[in-house]
């Protein structure tokens, strides 16, 4: 068996590119990046559920929604375990049907308000900036983080 | 290289006309034999060892709600059904000894138990039906059964009548794999079908296999009183399954390891 380590980093798996070698510093990494992916830990007092909604393929700016949901969406969860959230990937076969598709953020308040953010041709990184403007998030204390020491 | 390959034939091979797999096999030698066997003695007593630290020691441990906060952010956003939680338990035992097996009754199951039943008197095959058995049936099923017309991986267990016994034997070798043949031994011939299902329906077999046990033990939007209660009746019926265990060497359980299907490994207490 071929360890990664022994791998050139080239030649490695995309998504453990940027993740150390070793398997178990590797999981430490990883539940890092859960509980704490750059920019995402916040409290959401005011809201009850985020619905985000894109297309299962990337074309057509549905990149960003899709790391949103990957990467950002993993650490808000961590952090407000009462928040409902929802994903919906629409499986759009034609190129009219892909191109009509929207990718958004539906954001419910708890007094029932809805609001949305457009996320078509948008990096994550906005979508969640845009997020924690429209919704007054509250960023979260570093003791609150908890971080597994390599 | 040449050399080596001629060793065992006394023939020049050429690899242009013959092939690798058609070399003679290099025969080991009594030291080298007794080397291997020095070696994988000391892999089960290093496996032992490990499995002997509390899993507190692990550098992955973590208590059982704190784990399933993280489990559940790994499975944001995912449909109900496939975010599942798994459990999978080490078990370091000697080799040959009988794989560990017995049932578990879930404080919250994820699905009822799939029982199949055969049965050749038509009225009992209805009660079972009724009962909450997936399918019931006599002769023809078994002729479906050997046509391979039947998904068997559907079903967790399987029971019969004392008078189908004779009838099941032309597909012993269809259930048999899968665990699913009646035997008297394992208490699955029985004469009232009902009262058996009623008993088990809430039980979910397990086994080892490959040194481990692995199984399903909730999905994320259960609640963590309900996991956690799963977790605890898994460690019991496993503990009791160690106890009444026959084997020379004891059993031990190692590491356990919660996991989901898109979430990392997390070792906790047992």
């Amino acid at each position: 068996m071929t360890r990664a380590s022994q791998l050139p980093k080239a030649a490695r798996a995309l998504f453990l590119r940027d993740l150390p070698a070793s398997r178990l510093t590797r999981q430490r990494e990883n539940l890092n990046l859960i509980a704490n992916y750059k920019d995402s830990a916040y409290k959401f007092p005011q809201v009850s559920k985020l619905h985000l909604v894109f297309k299962s393929h990337n074309a057509y700016g549905h990149m960003g929604a899709k790391q949103f949901w990957k990467w950002n969406l993993r650490t808000i969860c961590f952090h407000n375990p009462d928040v409902n959230i929802e994903v919906t990937r629409v499986k759009c076969p034609t190129k009219e049907e892909q191109l009509k598709c929207p990718s958004v953020l539906k954001v419910v308040y708890a007094d029932g308000r809805e609001k949305k953010i457009d996320c078509k041709y948008k990096h994550s990184d906005d979508i969640m900036k845009e997020l924690v403007e429209l919704t007054q998030a509250v960023k979260c204390q570093e003791d609150e983080i908890p971080v597994l020491k390599q | 290289m040449l050399k080596s390959t001629a060793r065992g034939s006394g023939l020049f091979r050429l690899f242009a006309t013959s092939r690798v797999l058609a070399a003679p096999k290099v025969k080991k030698t009594p030291e080298q034999l007794r080397a291997l066997q020095k070696r994988a003695e000391k892999r089960e007593a290093v496996a032992a060892r490990n499995a002997r630290r509390p899993a507190v020691e692990n550098p992955l441990y973590m208590p059982v709600p704190t784990a399933l906060r993280y489990l559940r952010a790994a499975e944001v956003g995912r449909p109900t059904n496939e975010a599942v939680i798994t459990l999978q338990v080490r078990v370091v035992s000697r080799k040959g000894d009988a794989p560990l097996q017995g049932s578990i009754k879930f404080a919250r199951p994820l699905t009822d138990t799939q029982i199949l039943v055969f049965a050749s008197d038509e009225a009992m095959q209805q009660t079972a039906l009724a009962a909450g058995a997936r399918m019931a049936g006599g002769k023809e099923l078994v002729d479906k059964i050997a046509a391979g017309e039947i998904d068997l991986s559907a079903f967790d267990r399987a029971i019969a009548t004392p008078d189908m016994v004779a009838a099941l034997r032309p597909v012993a070798r269809n259930l048999g794999p899968k665990g699913l043949m009646p035997a008297p031994k394992r208490g699955t011939v029985v004469e009232d079908v009902t009262k058996y299902i009623e008993d088990n329906i809430s039980l979910q077999p397990f086994r080892q296999r490959n040194d481990h046990i692995a199984l399903k033990i909730g999905r994320c939007d259960f609640s963590d009183e309900d996991l956690l209660k799963n977790v605890i009746a898994v460690s019991e019926a496993v503990k009791a399954a160690v106890a009444a265990a026959q084997s020379k060497s004891p059993t031990i359980l190692g590491q356990t390891v919660l996991s989901t299907t898109h979430g990392p490994g997390i070792v906790i207490d047992f």
